[in-house]
């Protein structure tokens, strides 16, 4: 299902930014046009029949909502969203009258668009929204979230443990670096990952400790070593635990397709 | 002394003139009275058919002359409104006599209210007797009206003595009689003395002299046979013009006096002094008041104090309402331009050109950071003082990841404040400042991490919230300055949106409920701890 969209803005910069503020495409709109004044907004209207138009209140001596009243006259089915750097009652009001399905106002908050725009798909063109998640998008290896759905901080103390896993790493450690109180970075990261810094942690290491099992012929205790295990015990215990399989077994049918 | 006893001459002279001028007037009243008789034709036949007539040959007289249809006209009605006239009691009767004694004697009699008609009275009636204690006569000769050559007889008016003579019982004299050849009328004063000053009056025009020890004083009427005498006593006379008397006296009432304006005045300077005391103490706590100076007051020492306090009160006041109010009311003026005169319309769209030349660009932070911004000036100058904390907390972020941008990538922000908290009723515009303390205070931009983690956590009995940063700490001294200085009564420093207005502001919306303390960390950096207690009974302000 495509769309086809109008932006109205009496200021020529405002129309290409609009053009680019939103991935239209991605939306669905297949056509996107512009008009800088009544006469055009008229013309372009008629002749494409736009399922969304974007409106400036103000253009030039001309009210959006007057326009949009015109349009409902005539006939047009379109989905109004009034945008203004105004956010007089009187404008919100009078847009609202005239059906305007959403109010905005400048500077445009491109999420706020967005959501207007999907609700106005979703609700009245009885479309359906594109599958979210940017295939581009890079997932946490333990998480298996988008780093993007995660605050910057929490980004930055994955960064420090896919960093620093190697070496004695703690939640202590971790807070220092922040000069912070390890009981806050605690709470910080398990809020955003549901794990704590430990649990995540161990995780991490037991999933590289596979990858080099796996990967490489280096022995368990090199292994264990280079993702941050000083003590052979735990690394055992651990891996055993976590994967249900020791890593001598894990490896053992590798060697055994190679025998 | 003699001045005194001509005083007392004058004095009695005046009286008597005064007497006798009531006297003529009255007599020219009669006299104008009885003319008038004469002048009205209708009057004067009803008088001739009252006068010498019985009251049934009056009434015959009457109805025979009276025409169909004409007014009756009634001399007794007119002669009882004369004499009566203006409620006077001035005539006791009024007796007529005609020339033939065969004729009716009729006598009209003025009693209090009402007046009443006697006919033939016996010539030696009591009623006729010339007394001076009751009345004088005045005796009118009536010429006929047919021939005004021909006697025709004469109305006699009885004047009561006391109507005439009571002007003089409120005068100075100690006695005043009046007195024919053998009757006396005492006006004021004994009989004894008046016995004798009757028989030392009985010849002369006008007697003055002495009369064992009293002064007299006596004239003859030109009107009628009577003489009015005063006396007054010599040792009256004498005290009246004592001048060693009035000069103790006046000595003693000079003393008096000044004791009472000097009690008076000692009086009026403490009452004076208190309003001074009591000026002082409202210009304490902040209220000028003036004190109002009498007049008279202006030039002692009391009234300079307060005319200075006066001063120093107008100059305070002056100083506190171009200090404090006007600059006050110079800050929301420029707030109020800040909302209206810059046009907002031109900063909004030229922010929204910027973000669209941004975009265009692909350069999607600096978009942002322009929706952010302009978002950031919507909600500081919209109106609505108090707003949702979770709005107000949307301020913060807004401001934080602004900062965020504008940093080299060394600033991160955290922000988690419990659902309960987010609802909870604040005033607008305060955690930004405490946010921007930290840029002031704590931020280091050589620093890897430079933080702000705001937690609001919703407790057993209270609300806590905390903005910890990981920059400088405050050393233990310092820092208790400032909790001090922050929780000090004084007022709010002016022009400093700092820690101290936000305490003030949100000490005033929450009151006795609100704590605000700063801490430094185990770490590093310091902590700004707010607790608000719930369902506390403090003294909350509204805004």
């Amino acid at each position: 299902m495509t769309y086809k969209l109008l932006i109205v803005d009496d200021e020529p910069h405002i129309l290409d930014g609009m053009k680019e503020t939103l991935n239209w495409t991605s939306l669905g709109f297949d056509r996107v046009d512009t008009a800088r004044d009544y006469a055009e907004a008229y013309d372009k209207a008629v002749e494409i029949q736009p399922d969304i138009a974007l409106f400036d209140v103000c253009i030039g001596e001309a009210r959006g909502y007057d326009i949009i009243s015109k349009f409902n006259l005539i006939g047009l089915k379109t989905k109004y969203i009034m945008i203004s750097g105004y956010d007089e009652f009187e404008y919100v009001r009078k847009a609202m009258m005239c059906g305007a399905k959403a109010y905005l106002v400048k500077p445009v908050d491109r999420q706020e668009l967005q959501s207007a725009v999907e609700k106005i798909i979703v609700e009245d063109l009885g479309g359906t929204l594109p599958e979210t998640g940017d295939p581009a998008e890079t997932l946490d290896p333990v998480l298996n979230t988008p780093y993007k759905s995660m605050s910057k901080l929490t980004n930055k103390i994955l960064l420090i443990v896919q960093t620093d896993y190697a070496v004695d790493l703690s939640l202590k450690a971790v807070a220092d670096r922040f000069k912070m109180n390890k009981t806050y970075i605690g709470q910080i990261f398990f809020r955003d990952t549901r794990l704590k810094f430990s649990e995540y942690l161990m995780v991490y290491r037991l999933l590289k400790a596979k990858e080099l099992v796996v990967g490489t012929d280096e022995k368990a205790i090199s292994i264990a070593h280079q993702v941050g295990y000083t003590n052979m015990q735990y690394f055992y215990t651990h891996f055993h635990a976590f994967f249900g399989v020791s890593p001598s077994d894990l490896r053992k049918p590798k060697k055994e397709e190679e025998d | 002394m003699d001045s005194r006893i001509d005083n007392f001459r004058s004095e009695a002279q005046y009286s008597f003139q005064g007497l006798e001028s009531n006297v003529q007037s009255y007599i020219g009243e009669i006299e104008d009275y009885v003319t008038g008789i004469y002048a009205d034709r209708q009057l004067l036949e009803d008088f001739q058919c009252f006068f010498g007539n019985t009251p049934e040959e009056y009434q015959t007289q009457r109805l025979t002359k009276s025409g169909v249809g004409s007014e009756l006209v009634s001399f007794i009605d007119n002669i009882r409104a004369f004499a009566t006239k203006g409620n006077r009691r001035l005539f006791s009767h009024i007796s007529f006599h005609p020339l033939n004694p065969e004729e009716s004697i009729n006598v009209i009699i003025f009693n209090n209210e009402t007046s009443t008609i006697r006919h033939i009275v016996p010539n030696n009636d009591a009623l006729f007797a010339q007394e001076l204690d009751r009345s004088i006569v005045y005796i009118r000769k009536l010429v006929s009206p047919s021939d005004l050559s021909e006697p025709y007889g004469e109305i006699r008016f009885y004047l009561r003595s006391d109507w005439l003579f009571s002007g003089l019982s409120r005068s100075v004299f100690e006695n005043a009689v009046i007195t024919d050849s053998d009757s006396f009328f005492t006006i004021k004063g004994s009989g004894e003395q008046a016995q004798a000053i009757y028989r030392h009056s009985t010849n002369g025009k006008r007697n003055t002299g002495l009369l064992g020890g009293t002064q007299v004083e006596s004239f003859a009427s030109d009107f009628f046979n009577y003489r009015m005498t005063v006396t007054v006593s010599t040792w009256a006379l004498l005290a009246s013009n004592n001048v060693i008397f009035f000069v103790v006296i006046g000595t003693l009432l000079l003393f008096l006096c000044m004791m009472v304006l000097i009690a008076m005045t000692m009086r009026q300077d403490a009452r004076f002094l208190f309003r001074i005391i009591r000026t002082i103490n409202y210009a304490k706590n902040g209220e000028f008041q003036k004190i109002d100076t009498p007049a008279h007051k202006s030039h002692n020492e009391y009234g300079l104090i307060a005319s200075e306090l006066n001063d120093m009160c107008g100059q305070l006041e002056r100083h506190i309402q171009t200090e404090y109010v006007l600059k006050l009311r110079q800050k929301e003026t420029e707030m109020v331009a800040l909302q209206n005169q810059i046009n907002p319309h031109f900063l909004y769209n030229t922010l929204e050109i910027i973000r669209s030349m941004a975009v265009v660009k692909h350069a999607d932070e600096v978009a942002d950071a322009v929706s952010k911004l302009g978002r950031m000036y919507r909600d500081i100058v919209k109106s609505d003082p108090i707003i949702p904390l979770g709005k107000e907390l949307e301020l913060l972020t807004n401001y934080l990841a602004i900062m965020e941008f504008r940093s080299n990538g060394n600033f991160y922000y955290q922000v988690n404040m419990d659902q309960e908290l987010r609802e909870l009723d604040t005033v607008k515009f305060w955690m930004q400042p405490l946010a921007e303390n930290f840029f002031k205070h704590g931020y280091d931009k050589d620093e890897e991490f430079n933080l702000i983690l705001v937690n609001g956590r919703n407790e057993e009995g209270q609300y806590l919230i905390e903005f910890t940063d990981n920059g400088k700490r405050i050393e233990e001294e310092k820092l208790q300055e400032i909790n001090a200085e922050l929780t000090g009564e004084e007022d709010m420093p002016a022009g400093n949106i700092g820690l101290k207005n936000v305490y003030y502001r949100l000490r005033n919306f929450y009151g006795d409920a609100f704590d605000m303390e700063i801490v430094n960390n185990d770490e590093s950096g310091i902590s700004i701890v707010i607790r608000i207690l719930k369902d506390h009974r403090g003294d909350k302000n509204d805004l």
